[in-house]
């Protein structure tokens, strides 16, 4: 049969990846902490390399700020621009265009950190996700973005780089203690929640496929579980955009609600951070909720700390279900393959991408977290919060910073609301009775059932 | 050695990934699915060796075969 050129026939094939987004994140956030850990085994730091704008009252002393570290931006600009294009090349993406939008990205990024750090803006509670994810939703529905910009704009690639240099504030010993309460957490969830939403959607008549993609989606990772499953199940075009616009709606929602209602029964960073983990969909949207909850500790608001909030939350939603993806995926192929279309020709369940959709940036959170209990092994505790917090730790968690900054407004920028799919009320329905469950499941077992874990998590 | 184009598909062999209809480039996949990159990516590991059919408009693995093939042109 011959497929008509300009209606069916695919561009020319693409330049060659050279490697999968994960592992660039994985290169370059074990970089930054091997930099770090060589640099501070050497009695030196990166601490001057990674700068973040600090707590500041009044133009005159946030003028003397700039005027001081001024050639740190810019060097650590450079640097980062460098970075970030040089893998984007790799990744076969326009090195030209990414290094433009890149420049405008660390620059708004700066002047959403610079007022994220303005004192009266702490008073309000505005913490850096909020203020970011709402600059990049203004600027995405108010003004044209050009293309150039758009190819800088990758939430998915810069929340992987942060989770890698998040696994070097969390020493090896918290990560295997929680692991396996996290890993059994989220599996309750996971499972609960896949169940409750396919269920929901075959009884309202939807697609197998497109059940399983909005199961997936709530339950196991965001678009990621999204776009694993549509492979693995031969989805159709129109239903992944659904199941993409369903789960991006509740996601956007998630990171303000969430926070709010943790605040509201006064959970501690711990608890509150797990919960998130159980409930929100997709990593960067969790990071977002998780950091934009961790601040409401600064003034003891709540209890805990900052860094609880983002470690319970990682625990939870990267160890304990992004992991499991390719299972997950792997099983779906073969109830499609043998259930649901059991004549197709040349299909096999592919038992490889249990690896091949392995998210690999979790090897780079665990590698890191690794490297940095290596490089304080033996160091009294006094010592390692006098030294090595502020001269290893310190540089890395700034980096972590920008990482997350960079990805919270490109999720922002990213969300053209007219460029979504409209969305089935069978589809919104069966999501969203999950969307409950899983809520309640996860307050549950997040405050009470396994509330005394996350409560005291690395303290 | 490359995701896309890596791992068990035979040269000239009558899969989807030899297909004309099959759209393997992660950017086109991504103009193609809106809402695709707020929140995720066709870059990502999770995406594996997945595209596009153009024909049927539907997302799979390179590896699957139907009885439409047709070979890219040289």
């Amino acid at each position: 049969m011959t497929v008509g050129r300009t209606i069916h026939e695919a561009g020319p094939p693409a330049e060659r990846a050279w490697l999968a987004e994960d592992w660039w994140a994985v290169m370059i956030g074990l970089a930054v902490v091997i930099a770090s850990v060589t640099t501070f085994l050497s009695g030196v730091s990166l601490s001057w390399f990674a700068v973040l704008p600090e707590a500041w009252s009044d133009l005159p002393e946030l003028w003397a700020q700039f005027s001081r570290d001024g050639a740190r931006y810019g060097v650590q600009g450079a640097v980062l621009l460098v970075v970030f294009t040089g893998a984007a090349r790799l990744m076969s993406q326009r090195a030209g265009n990414f290094a433009r939008g890149f420049v405008v990205i660390y620059l708004l990024s700066m002047v959403i950190l610079t007022i994220s750090a303005w004192r009266n803006t702490r008073l309000l509670y505005l913490e850096t996700p909020i203020i970011a994810l709402a600059v990049g939703l203004i600027l995405a529905n108010t003004v044209r973005i050009p293309a150039w910009l758009q190819t800088s704009l990758r939430a998915e690639f810069y929340i992987k780089v942060g989770v890698v240099l998040l696994g070097a504030t969390l020493p090896l010993p918290v990560i295997l203690q929680a692991g396996p309460i996290a890993i059994l957490q989220a599996s309750i969830a996971s499972i609960v929640t896949f169940l409750v939403i396919y269920n929901v959607g075959r009884f309202l008549n939807l697609d197998r496929r497109l059940a399983a993609m909005l199961a997936g989606g709530g339950s196991i990772c965001g678009l990621s579980a999204v776009i694993a499953i549509a492979g693995a199940v031969r989805a159709k075009r129109e239903d992944i955009t659904v199941a993409t616009t369903i789960v991006v709606g509740w996601a956007m929602v998630m990171i303000v609600l969430l926070p709010l209602l943790a605040r509201a029964w006064f959970l501690s960073t711990g608890v509150g951070g797990a919960w998130i983990g159980t409930s929100e969909y997709a990593d960067a949207a969790g990071f977002a909720a998780a950091q934009t909850y961790g601040g409401f500790a600064r003034d003891g608001l709540i209890a805990g700390t900052p860094d609880q909030a983002l470690w319970s939350y990682t625990l939870v939603k990267v160890v304990g279900r992004d992991m499991w993806i390719g299972i997950w995926a792997a099983l779906l192929s073969f109830v499609a393959i043998t259930k649901w279309e059991p004549s197709g020709t040349g299909n096999h369940v592919d038992l490889a991408q249990i690896w091949t959709r392995f998210p690999k940036f979790i090897l780079g959170f665990i590698f890191a977290s690794l490297l940095i209990t290596w490089a304080g092994h033996g160091t009294a505790i006094a010592a390692f919060d006098s030294t090595a917090r502020p001269l290893l730790i310190a540089p890395i968690d700034a980096l972590r910073n920008w990482a997350f900054t960079f990805s919270f407004l490109s999720i922002g920028a990213s969300l053209r609301v007219r460029h979504l799919a409209p969305v089935t009320g069978d589809a919104f329905v069966a999501f969203s009775v999950g969307v409950v469950v899983n809520l309640t499941l996860g307050f549950v077992l997040s405050a009470v059932v396994f509330s005394s874990y996350w409560t005291s998590i690395a303290r | 050695m490359t995701r896309r184009f890596a791992s068990g598909v035979r040269p000239g062999g009558n899969t989807c990934g030899t297909c004309r209809s099959f759209e393997a480039d992660p950017q086109r996949i991504e103009a193609m699915l809106p809402g695709l990159t707020v929140l995720g990516s066709a870059y990502a590991s999770v995406a594996a060796d997945d595209g596009m059919c153009l024909r049927h408009d539907t997302y799979h693995s390179r590896r699957l075969s139907c009885a439409d093939f047709a070979p890219v042109e040289a």
